[in-house]
């Protein structure tokens, strides 16, 4: 009302409504958006039939999502996202497989099962369409086969793979704060006191990092005289974090360990040690000022924090935009918090932000400055999670070294090397092409084309990829550019030009000419696609 | 039918505990001045469900490091010579783990290190010390059917005589387990406690303090006296308490004087009248820990 009135006065007064500025954004075209789309919520490419609909009808790009949402794979996808923020997959435990007694070359397993747990609570709760906030306060737990049989969880007989299961040692019910491999991977040394772990807790749950605070110590402190248990409780400046992290420190005692090395402390609850942490750090447990009466209290008092949805709307849009936020996307992540806070579900924040302005740009008008270049992602990477994702999805490659996927691990493999986090040194997904990830890339595209013709081209084949075409076809018959065009749409999301087809048609002739099989000379082909710029960005 | 009957004390204390009315959690928080909140509902037990609750916790008995030494001790027997290594100590460090022929397992660091600095006179009686102790115990042990003793933790036990005084001193802190048994070593030790004690026969005296959990309830103990010549049912002052499955504690202050009765309160806030207690594991303990 009061907007109409001011729009009469001005009206009246002469003035003119400034016209709505031009987008600095220009959007990605339908089918592109829609491999962008599949990519980030399935981690697989869009099938040719999935692209033909968007080219009829752009509006057709809502239903795949809705589709995709409920997808098997976007369950998938979620944890990927989480593993880039949270960082619990990491290579390796204080607590080894070798303590379990676990034989054999399951080590591989053995730490993906340890650090998936937390996140794959968090992945269950979005993808079945829970409230967030049973992140923090599920008496469940996501668990694998090899967790249940090391830890005391109760796994539903007869299954196989994830599944909800449940701690049996009394645990509070407070999701993934009771989760062993959150605590597996934030460990608490002894006389850290949990501290590092509530520093944990406000970074990953309500995105503050007491970390990065700048803090200005007073000359006074003398580091040699001063007992630092006073000094946290006592001095301003220690207070301008510790007031924070010590009363939720006091929440985790029912996971501090008398020995940090030891598989049989690490494993279980402790409840008789929930009383230590008032005692040790001398302050009530507490969340932001507000007291808690243990660890389930805690996490019923993160999930009421305003902060946790925002952090939580935070996350998914800083893995579905592929880029750092800024004061930019207030105004969107203003719209997906709104969206999310009605039923505290996260794809609606998704369904926003995917159908955002921001997540469609596939370039810059001429209108765009260089700060809106600097903050806005037109293009993003893909890293070694994205690409084992999609060349399992296109031919179910199984890159694996000493039972190890070469693609999800840094001990024998190319995670890092290949773009995506370790959780300890690298925590940021690359950005930019470099060298190492474009020999991942590479060998990546070699390996997945020729298991691509292997399977397509193979004896009593039913290909999946090189449609109408066999080791018979040549470039005479209007299969084999009927087949290029094909392949080239379904791994790149764009109708090839001539010029594109015959280039690629050149090169295939160019393997035969060298001695090569047709086999050879389609891997070839499918190579060159696989290492296309348009292929490894999105 | 023993057996069965102390395997199935855990069910019977956890369905008294679980199928009291839930107390729910704590609601407001504190008002602007920052006041401390009140909880708006009652404890999930009364004094006789207290008792009970309590009571079932040692029902298996009372944890003593004595029982894990004998335990390792016995099972540190059925190694080889190259598994685990021991080369007639008991240590032993193996760290990827081995089996014996006769499928008995070992991983992790193990080993009791004995301090014996006891002098013995004509008579036989000896002035001195005696210590054994595990730190860290970090080891699992299996048997051939599959069942282990797994210890993460420290023990130790100390004995001293002096001027004719013996005093004496055990600490569990850790975690122990060992699921091929029926006593409380069985039902897995958590926490830390400790007893410390002096004099002997009529004279003894122990003090037990700390927190453990035997099966996942946990109790405590605050500077609880004993003194079983003197007072051969209760204590002789000081604190036990109970964990309720919402992490309020029940806390008994045992009266004045000698007995195992006193004044209970629920979160330190609701008076919850007299209770009464059976100390006899804890009383137990004290002619175990005063000798070697």
């Amino acid at each position: 009302m009061m907007g109409l009135v001011a729009l009469a006065i001005l009206s009246f007064l002469g003035c003119q409504p400034a016209p709505a500025p031009a987008s600095v954004l220009a959007p990605l075209d339908p089918a592109r958006l829609a491999r962008r789309l599949s990519i980030d919520l399935r981690g697989v490419l869009p099938s040719l039939d999935e692209l033909d609909m968007v080219d009829a009808d752009p509006a057709a790009l809502d239903t795949l999502r809705e589709q995709w949402l409920a997808d098997p794979l976007f369950e998938e996808r979620i944890v990927q996202l989480y593993q880039e923020q949270w960082f619990t997959v990491v290579d390796g435990f204080v607590v080894s497989k070798d303590d379990y007694g676990i034989s054999g070359p399951r080590n591989y397993e053995y730490v993906h099962s340890v650090g998936e747990e937390p996140i794959r609570i968090i992945a269950r709760v979005i993808a079945t369409d829970q409230a967030y906030s049973v992140i923090t306060t599920a008496d469940w737990t996501m668990a694998s086969p090899t967790l249940a049989g090391i830890w005391p969880i109760a796994y539903p007989e007869g299954e196989s793979g994830w599944q909800m299961s449940y701690y049996t040692d009394g645990r509070p019910a407070a999701g993934v704060l009771s989760a062993n491999g959150l605590w597996w991977r934030y460990p608490t040394a002894l006389n850290n006191n949990n501290r590092l772990r509530a520093a944990a807790i406000f970074k990953l749950l309500v995105c503050t990092d007491l970390l990065s605070r700048p803090v200005s110590l007073s000359g006074d402190v003398d580091v040699d005289q001063t007992d630092p248990s006073e000094a946290i409780r006592t001095d301003p400046a220690c207070q301008e974090c510790h007031a924070s992290i010590e009363p939720v420190a006091a929440t985790l005692f029912g996971f501090y360990p008398y020995n940090d090395q030891s598989a049989v402390e690490l494993e279980y609850y402790h409840p008789e040690r929930e009383a230590l942490g008032p005692e040790l750090l001398q302050v009530e447990p507490a969340w932001q000022g507000s007291p808690v009466s243990g660890l389930a209290d805690l996490g019923l008092a993160i999930a009421a924090d305003p902060l946790f949805g925002e952090c939580a709307v935070r996350t998914i849009a800083e893995g579905l935009l592929r880029r750092e936020l800024s004061e930019r996307d207030a105004e969107l992540l203003a719209a997906a918090g709104t969206s999310f806070a009605a039923r505290e579900n996260m794809k609606d924040a998704i369904r926003i932000l995917t159908a955002s302005e921001a997540y469609s740009a596939g370039g810059f008008t001429v209108l765009a400055d260089a700060a809106v270049v600097a903050e806005t992602s037109t293009r993003r990477m893909l890293v070694t999670s994205q690409l084992r994702s999609i060349a399992d999805g296109l031919v179910g490659l199984n890159w694996s070294l000493h039972e190890y996927d070469q693609l999800d691990n840094d001990a024998l493999g190319y995670r890092v090397l290949g773009g995506s986090v370790d959780g300890y040194d690298v925590f940021t997904p690359q950005r930019r092409p470099g060298l190492t990830s474009a020999l991942t890339a590479q060998r990546v595209a070699e390996v997945t084309a020729a298991l691509i013709v292997a399977r397509d081209l193979g004896e009593g084949a039913t290909p999946q990829l090189l449609y109408g075409v066999s080791a018979m076809t040549v470039p005479a018959d209007p299969a084999f550019t009927d087949g290029v065009r094909a392949a080239y749409r379904r791994l790149l999301a764009v109708h090839p030009t001539d010029e594109d087809v015959a280039e690629l048609t050149s090169a295939w002739q160019a393997v035969l000419d060298a001695g090569g099989t047709p086999e050879d000379a389609w891997a070839c082909v499918l190579a060159v696609l696989l290492r296309d710029a348009e292929f490894v960005t999105y | 039918m023993l057996p069965v009957f102390y395997a199935l004390l855990p069910v019977f204390y956890a369905l008294l505990l679980g199928c009291c009315p839930a107390a729910p959690l704590a609601e407001a928080p504190p008002d602007s001045e920052g006041e401390g909140f009140v909880a708006e509902h009652r404890s999930g037990l009364d004094a006789a469900g207290f008792a009970v609750a309590f009571d079932a916790v040692l029902s298996t008995g009372f944890p003593l490091p004595h029982t894990v030494y004998a335990d390792y001790r016995e099972l540190l027997e059925h190694g080889d010579g190259s598994c685990p290594s021991a080369g007639g100590t008991e240590y032993f460090d193996v760290s990827q783990g081995c089996t014996t022929d006769e499928g008995f397992s070992f991983r992790g660091r193990g080993g009791i290190m004995v301090v014996d600095t006891r002098v013995y006179t004509s008579g036989g009686s000896w002035s001195g010390a005696y210590a054994q102790y595990s730190n860290p115990a970090d080891y699992a042990i299996s048997r051939p059917d599959g069942t282990s003793l797994e210890s993460g933790g420290i023990l130790e036990t100390l004995v001293m005589q002096e001027g004719g005084v013996t005093t004496w001193s055990a600490r569990m802190a850790g975690t122990f387990l060992d699921d091929g048994r029926s006593d409380w070593l069985g039902r897995k030790f958590s926490g830390e406690f400790e007893l410390s004690g002096s004099g002997v026969g009529s004279e003894a005296e122990q003090t037990v303090d700390g927190e453990l959990s035997l099966g996942g309830v946990a109790i405590g103990f605050g500077a609880l006296k004993l003194g079983p010549a003197s007072c051969p049912d209760g204590a002789l002052g000081g604190t036990v308490s109970l964990r309720q499955s919402d992490s309020t504690w029940f806390e008994l202050t045992l009266g004045e004087g000698c007995g195992a009765c006193g004044a209970l309160i629920w979160d330190g806030i609701e008076e919850l009248g007299e209770a009464c207690v059976d100390l006899a594991p804890v009383l137990d303990t004290v002619a175990i820990a005063s000798v070697l």
